[in-house]
This record gives structure tokens, C-alpha cells and sequence, in this order.
């Protein structure tokens, strides 16, 4: 479903990603992971569309994406969610789900799907007229996630979902996750929780100073003795 | 003397004179509001001081000047030929040459670079068009007065401050009530999420930007409806803009319309009772006293 391909990405001469090749399968849950500053924000960023690359390709459902706006890739049904949430601070609740579903294909079907994360985050609906930048670190965090949902996503990329929040939140955003997969969706989700993203996905991606440098089922990486020194502390 | 007459000396404190000059004051703040949203606007959230706002208002002054004159259209229905006009001329400049600095570090001054350019350009094909001389909308209404009680109402102004309105409340309620709107805030508050939602920040900026223009041309019929014009009007105009913008809050559209409501009461009250020199003094003393004491504008940014 998403292929990248050789993929390098620069700031300047800093080189942040080198010839970084993934895949995603429809229907998969994928990790990856990694140390603070080892260029997952880079890779998902460049898939959007939001930093342009050096060399290498994106493909997406037989589709070569890179190059694209990032508009117009978030139209083809790859959906991010960023780090930091970057929720709509100064709108309310429900006026960031319908943002979200701004593509028209997804404006059609509004109504639906906010029923649906509604139900999904009742939190959400109790608050849907208050201003986004007043909801609590988790709430905010499942309100990205319904924004992003709003957009119908193919695939939905989750930039760091548990950043500065609490361990009982994170099970709670995680659980969902699990949940949405469940339900056919497939995602890769960007994380430093390293234990707890290699529990609840299938298979998964190290990434370690730009390059891949493993690869294979979420068990398998929970097994290695490399990740487990340098990232599970065992 | 009678005993029954009382006489009104000048600058003798009178409740039905300031009331008038209240009146008075009300409606000339809402014209300077109403040509204040636009530029307000492309401030707050394009981060583009379009000093050539006013001009493009003079533009649609001297458009309803003409129209009058050759077919006797009256200067508030020439907007229906004007604001599309200033929209796509809008357009069209933010695509051809602001697109260019859009992503310059500093984006503030290089507007105000560029566009100054572009008001002397409009200032100079004005004077060619039109002449040095002094204009007035002079309508069949201008001369005439609605009296209510003590107080009179003079129709242009009347007409100015019904316009004003109607313009705030439009742009209030587009952004507010709107798809487009809110993506237009969507997008200058969180540039990079809007995109992740499929917002195309290019179109969003040129309508932005169009918009913004457009509602100057209402702005200039209501100034020329109130005051004579020439090609070099819209500097003085401009100045005013500032004030009315600082004071109510950069990006700030209901903030900008009470702003300048609040500045045209002051106005219209020192006017009544200062001699005419001390009114600018006053207003810009208060601008002063605003960007040391709350550099951020009365109000909040709403957008």
C-alpha cells in the first residue's frame, strides 16, 4: 500500500534520513521506533509531503506521491497526525472534526463519522463546543486522532500520540488504536514507547541515526537483544 | 433677552451636543472600521500589512465617482461592480507578486515593501485618470437630514454606517459561520495541520487576501461618502487604518469595528469641544498610550 524507496532526506548538510526503505500492507499495524532525533518525524513528514526530499521515492497504492503537496497526498488517503497534536487552538471541538473532514469525499459523509468518534471519544461530545486549546493533553490527543479520522484515512500516521501524557492515557490511546486496526484500518504509528508500540503492532521498523537498521514482527524486535539493551532498559 | 432662549456658547458643555457629536463620531469610526477589517485581516493572519489597502478603497472611491457622474449610479450600488473587481485584482496580485515573499523570513516588512510600491503605482494611475483635483460623491441624498427629536442624522454618513454593518458583520460571519472561513483560520493557525487536512494553503491565502481587498472598496465609498478625496487621500486614510487596527487588535474583526467606534467617539467628542488641531494629537496620543500599555490591541486575535 505504501512503499518508500530509497528515501534520503537533508537539512541543510545535515542528512537526517539515508536510503530508508519501508512498506506497509493494507490492513497492517507498523511500528517505528527509535531514539529521540533519529529521523522518524523526518520519514513520516516526507511521506506527507511536509518536507521535501533528496533522493529516493514514495509510492502509494501504485502511485508515486512524492513531489506532491501535502494537500493533495492527505486527498489520496494518507492522513498524519502530527506530533504535538497542532489541534486548531482558537476553534472549537467540533469545528476541528469538520476541518478534518474538509476533503470533499469526507465532507459528504460528516455527519456519519462524527457520530462515529463521538462514540468513540465520548469525552469529546460532552465538550464539542468548547475551544480545542482548553482540553487536557489526552483529550486533545484523542481529538487530533478524530480529526484525522474525519478525513477517511487509507492509512493514518501517528506521530509520537503519547507524547506528555500520562501511562494510563497512553494504554487508553493505544487500546484504540489496536481497536481501529481491528476494524480494517491500517496504520503506522511513530513512537518512543518502544515496549508498549511493539506489544500492540504486528510488525515494525528501528530507525537509528537515518537508517533502518531493523526489521521484522513486533515479537521478533521485542526479542532482539540490541532493542532491549538500548531501548527496553532490559 | 427672552427668558425662555438659552444660548449655546461654544464649547459650552450641552447634553444634546454631545450627543450629536457621539452620533456624529459613531458613524465616522464605523467607515474607518469598515475599511479597517480588510487590512486587519491580512495582518492578523497573512502576516501582510497591505499598505496599499487604502488605496485600493480610493480606487473604488474614484470608480464610484466616475459611474456617478456618467451614469448617475449611486456610489453604494457601483460596489456591486467594484468589490469583484478589487476580489480578483486581489487575487491576481496575491498569485503574481505577494506569493513571492510569502515564504521570506520576514514576511511583515517585505509586504510592506512590496505593497507600498503597489499604492504609489495605484496613487500615480489615479492622478493620470483622474486629476489632482478634490472630488466629492455629491448624491441626491447629500444634502439631506433625518431628524429625530433634537438630533439630526445627515443621510451619507447614515448610509456609511449601515454599510459598515453590514461589511463587518459579512466578514465576522464568513469566519465564523462558513466552511471557508474556517478553513481561512484553520489555516493561519496551524499552517502545517491544515495541510494534513487537505487544505490547499495557496487557494486559502488567495482568497484570503481577495477578500481582504475587496471589502476595502466598501470601506473607500463610505469614506467618500463622509469627506472630499483626491489621488492622495488614501495615505491620510491609511494612517487611520493603523490606529483603528492597533487599537483593536490585529486579526481581530469585531475588535477592529468596536475600535474604530471607539476612536470615532473620541474624535467626534474632542472635536466638539477641542480646537481641531488637539483632535489628532488626542486620538494618536491614545495610540501611543496603547502600543506601550497592551501592544497586543484590546482585543484578541479571533481568528
Amino acid at each position: 500500500m505504501l512503499e518508500t524507496k530509497n528515501l534520503s532526506v537533508s537539512y541543510g548538510k545535515l542528512r537526517a534520513l539515508s536510503d530508508v526503505s519501508i512498506g506497509i500492507n493494507k490492513g497492517d499495524f507498523v511500528a517505528l521506533i527509535g531514539s529521540n532525533g533519529a529521523g522518524k518525524s523526518t520519514l513520516i513528514n516526507a511521506v506527507s509531503g511536509l518536507v521535501s526530499i533528496d533522493s529516493g521515492s514514495v509510492v502509494f497504492e501504485g502511485a508515486t506521491i512524492s513531489g506532491m503537496s501535502p494537500d493533495s497526498i492527505a486527498a489520496a488517503g494518507l492522513i498524519q497526525v502530527p506530533e504535538g497534536r497542532k489541534l486548531f487552538a482558537r476553534m472549537t471541538i467540533e469545528e476541528n472534526l469538520q476541518i478534518g473532514a474538509y476533503l470533499p469525499a469526507a465532507r459528504r459523509n460528516y455527519l456519519r463519522n462524527l457520530g462515529r468518534m463521538f462514540e468513540l471519544f465520548p469525552r469529546l461530545k460532552e465538550r464539542r463546543r468548547q475551544m480545542a486549546g482548553s482540553l487536557s493533553g489526552g483529550e486533545q490527543q484523542m481529538l487530533a486522532i478524530s480529526r484525522a479520522l474525519m478525513s477517511e484515512p487509507k492509512l493514518l500516521m501517528l506521530d509520537e500520540p503519547s507524547l506528555g501524557l500520562a501511562p494510563i492515557v497512553t494504554l487508553e490511546i493505544f487500546k484504540i488504536l489496536q481497536e481501529l486496526n481491528g476494524n480494517g484500518l491500517t496504520i503506522l504509528l511513530v513512537s518512543q514507547e518502544v515496549l508498549q508500540s511493539l506489544k500492540i503492532t504486528r510488525r515494525a521498523y528501528l530507525l537509528e541515526n537515518g537508517h533502518i537498521s531493523l526489521t521484522g514482527s513486533s515479537t521478533d524486535l521485542l526479542g532482539d537483544s540490541r532493542v532491549k539493551e538500548s531501548y527496553l532498559g532490559l | 433677552m427672552a427668558p425662555n432662549t438659552k444660548v449655546v456658547y461654544p464649547g459650552q458643555m450641552n447634553s444634546t451636543l454631545v450627543i450629536q457629536s457621539l452620533i456624529s463620531g459613531v458613524m465616522m469610526g464605523s467607515v474607518y472600521a469598515l475599511l479597517g477589517v480588510g487590512f486587519s485581516l491580512t495582518w492578523g493572519v497573512m502576516k501582510v500589512i497591505n499598505v496599499a489597502h487604502a488605496a485600493f478603497g480610493l480606487l473604488a472611491t474614484f470608480m464610484a465617482y466616475s459611474l456617478l457622474q456618467a451614469y448617475g449610479v449611486d456610489p453604494v450600488a457601483s460596489l456591486a461592480i467594484t468589490i469583484p473587481l478589487l476580489y480578483f485584482g486581489g487575487c491576481i496580485l496575491y498569485r503574481t507578486l505577494l506569493i513571492r515573499i510569502t515564504s521570506a523570513k520576514a514576511v511583515i516588512v517585505s509586504s510592506m515593501i512590496l505593497t507600498f510600491g503597489i499604492a504609489i503605482i495605484l496613487e500615480n494611475g489615479m492622478l493620470l485618470v483622474w486629476g489632482a483635483d478634490p472630488r466629492l460623491l455629491t448624491t441626491s441624498y447629500t444634502s439631506k437630514v433625518f431628524v429625530v427629536g433634537p438630533f439630526y442624522f445627515q443621510y451619507p454618513p447614515l448610509i456609511g454606517f449601515v454599510m459598515s454593518i453590514i461589511g463587518v458583520m459579512t466578514i465576522h460571519l464568513f469566519l465564523k459561520r462558513t466552511y471557508v472561513g474556517k478553513a481561512v483560520r484553520a489555516a493561519w493557525q496551524q499552517p502545517e495541520a491544515s495541510q494534513l487536512c487537505g487544505i490547499n494553503l495557496r487557494r486559502i491565502s488567495t482568497i484570503t487576501f481577495g477578500l481582504a481587498v475587496a471589502t476595502s472598496g466598501a470601506g473607500g465609498v463610505g469614506m467618500g461618502l463622509l469627506y472630499s478625496f483626491e489621488p492622495h487621500s488614501h495615505n491620510l486614510w491609511l494612517i487611520h487604518l493603523f490606529l483603528v487596527v492597533i487599537v483593536g487588535g490585529v486579526g481581530n474583526v469585531l475588535g477592529t469595528a468596536l475600535a474604530g467606534l471607539i476612536i470615532g467617539i473620541i474624535t467626534g467628542l474632542s472635536m466638539a469641544f477641542l480646537p481641531y488641531q488637539w483632535v489628532n494629537l488626542l486620538t494618536f496620543g491614545l495610540l501611543m498610550i496603547i502600543l506601550v500599555v497592551r501592544p497586543q490591541g484590546l482585543f484578541q486575535s479571533e481568528v
